[in-house]
């Protein structure tokens, strides 16, 4: 058995003392900061990512997933309890919340962290199957493939971020502009530098995450006062118990939210913030009584939460295998992972195994760690809530700050973290939604690359991508993608009764 | 032109990357554009450029008829945070360490409208304490602590 030799190559990996502690922090600050009001995951991962650049690669990845997992996990905990809307458990306020409001709050957390832990399990499965027959198809993909790919990438970023296509996709631009900074490649002439030494070798992602999510974050929510408080004392053991009612209706939901994040996730560019919203949709649908959602259906919390972590898991798929990221947390790791010198692409799972396998099995420990996180110690995340974020918004600062310092050794880096907290703040100000900034930013550079390579295969002649049958595919499922958008954009321009939904797009993405 | 449509999320954020494109276009026709078969440094930014150019258009214009009114929000906390993170990045260097965070802790927290002295002192020396042993003596960071 193949398999059984991968998954012990893994373990190997993933079982050492220092990448199972490693796992431990990443899923557990992770979890702590998806719970904690006010920080999003991205902002999340981005305030960590300091942490990794001290360890080796594997150690460092391992720990990076485990952090975007577990804030998956923490996110939904804020969103029952407290109505908060982070960007993937947004959906699950719809009726997480009222669902705590009738004094089910144990049941949809409890449910939830099942929902999460079966959601993850099939993805990890999905990855372990899929994974290395993708990287050997795209082993025959060539630069006309890519550019295709990395298109279609970024139209789905920009079309599946929340608010206006137009903003995202400038938004996007943006991020491809910024990626320019710095000497070019191909010809070595400076661009975008304005002689200023310090951009010779690009803005690091890491500084201009930290920047546009966390610092404009924290920003637009320093000046806003305490949240309401919840009582601790009303989750107790006894309340996590699903009555046999709750159950029968949770577990096909359960199932089907998985079967839909897993399919999803596989998409470049899709992600677990549509998987979640997809999941909730189709409950919806299939429902019997759907005036029930919106009112503490218990199907609208627990399918789009192993949505969402099916698909985080799948989304490994793309990211490892072919290089596009399939949402901006993703973008965040894969350029931790380049800061590193490695490679991420079709060759990676061969001639890395022993990082792609260990990462797949740490999956595996990091889920079994926060369902622990999650049943036994549930009162110590609901009493999280309850710090005021006055206390902690100096600490995520302070924690930011010395971090972009320790990378370079350089204070010009937190002065530009700083700048880009003020480009995020202003493009939340005008809402253009910041997310997409970062696929472009990640992707940019690789879709010039890929653009001047085909075009030189080709000796100048741009029909090159419809000419080749894989390029053309993709590019139709980009273009479909965007006339969808165009048509969907123009049916809500002509109805524009259904305010309710957008109410959601006041999330951190 | 009305007041209203000057603070239309769509109109301003559409000038803005008008003017941008109108920026990274000037700037790329700097660099070599080279041809379709040989793209120069500059084929790629022109590209970008003028994608800006008509989505910032478009999105001006269309300002006009839709779009959300800006909403500004109180400058307070803009002001103290950004001062904090600036502060914190020249003392660092100039002074060390715990000057630095205290000083970042004690000016951001004045962008909350919550403000107890003696809480965000009690704040701003655990923190102090907490980077020095996470940053300095767990994960080695070389600074120095306090610099005269």
């Amino acid at each position: 058995m193949q398999l059984i030799d991968h998954l012990w190559l893994g373990w190997q990996e993933a079982g050492s003392w220092q990448n199972l502690f490693y796992c431990f922090l990443g899923v557990t600050l992770g979890n702590l900061l998806g719970v904690l009001p006010g920080v999003g995951s991205v902002a999340a991962v981005s305030i960590l990512l300091p942490l990794t650049y001290h360890v080796p690669p594997a150690t460092g990845l391992i720990m990076l997933a485990g952090l975007y997992y577990g804030a998956v996990y923490g996110a939904v905990t804020g969103a029952i309890l407290l109505n908060i809307p982070h960007t993937v458990s947004a959906i699950e306020c719809l009726d997480g919340y009222p669902m705590a409001q009738k004094g089910r709050a144990g049941v949809a957390l409890f449910m939830t962290t099942m929902a999460s832990l079966c959601g993850s399990l099939v993805g990890i499965v999905v990855l372990a199957l899929f994974a290395p027959p993708l990287a050997s198809v795209a082993l025959t993909f060539q630069s006309p493939e890519y550019f295709a790919l990395v298109v279609l990438g970024m139209t789905g970023a920009a079309v599946l971020a929340r608010g206006s296509p137009i903003k995202s996709f400038i938004s996007v631009l943006l991020g491809m502009l910024i990626g320019l900074v710095g000497i070019d490649v191909t010809s070595g002439a400076e661009r975008f530098t304005f002689g200023l030494t310090s951009l010779l070798d690009g803005i690091s992602v890491g500084v201009i995450a930290m920047g546009l999510f966390g610092i404009s974050e924290i920003i637009i929510n320093a000046g806003t006062l305490a949240l309401p408080k919840v009582r601790p004392s009303s989750i107790t053991w006894r309340s996590l118990l699903p009555s046999r009612e709750e159950l029968a209706l949770s577990w096909r939901a359960i199932l089907r939210g998985t079967g839909i994040g897993a399919g999803l996730g596989l998409l470049p560019g899709a992600g677990p913030v549509l998987a979640s919203i997809m999941g909730y949709a189709i409950e919806k649908q299939v429902a019997r009584e759907p005036a029930r959602f919106g009112h503490g259906a218990i199907e609208g919390v627990v399918a789009p939460e192993a949505a969402a972590n099916a698909a985080c898991q799948t989304g490994f798929v793309p990211t490892l295998t072919l290089g596009i990221p399939a949402d901006p947390i993703m973008a965040v790791m894969l350029a931790a992972l380049t800061v590193k010198g490695i490679s991420v692409g079709p060759e990676f799972i061969t001639a890395h195994a022993d990082l792609f396998w260990g990462l797949l099995v740490s999956f595996i420990i990091g889920n079994i760690l926060l369902v622990i996180w999650h049943v036994p110690f549930i009162g110590l995340w609901v009493r999280l809530l309850s710090i005021p974020f006055h206390y902690l918004f100096p600490a995520v600062l302070v924690f930011m700050c010395i971090g972009v310092f320790s990378i370079r050794q350089s204070p010009t880096d937190v002065l530009m973290m700083l700048a880009f907290g003020g480009v995020g703040y202003v493009m939340r100000l005008l809402k253009f939604p910041p997310a997409p900034l970062l696929i472009g930013l990640v992707l940019g550079p690789a879709m010039e690359q890929h653009l001047r390579r085909s075009l030189i295969v080709s000796r100048g002649d741009p029909t090159i991508f419809v000419q080749r049958p894989v390029s053309a595919a993709i590019l139709a499922a980009a273009a479909a993608v965007l006339l969808w958008t165009l048509y969907k954009g123009l049916a809500v321009a002509r109805s524009r009764v259904d305010e309710a939904p957008t109410e959601l797009s006041k999330t951190n993405n | 032109m009305g007041p209203a449509a000057l603070r239309n999320t769509d109109v301003i954020g559409g000038v803005l990357t008008l003017g941008l494109a109108a920026g990274v276009l000037a700037e790329s026709s700097q660099y070599a554009r080279g041809t379709l078969l040989r793209m120069g440094p500059g084929y790629f930014p022109t590209l970008l450029g003028a994608l800006l150019l008509a989505l910032g258009a478009v999105l001006t214009v269309r300002g006009f008829t839709r779009g959300e009114p800006l909403v500004v929000p109180g400058m307070r906390p803009l002001f103290c945070i950004a001062a904090a993170v600036g502060l914190f990045a020249f003392t660092l260097p100039a002074f060390g360490l715990a000057p630095a965070i205290l000083l970042l802790v004690g000016v951001s927290a004045c962008a909350s409208p919550v403000r107890r002295p003696v809480t965000i002192a009690v704040l701003a020396i655990g923190l102090t304490i907490f980077a020095y042993v996470v940053f300095v003596q767990l994960l080695s960071l070389h600074v120095d602590v306090v610099r005269w």
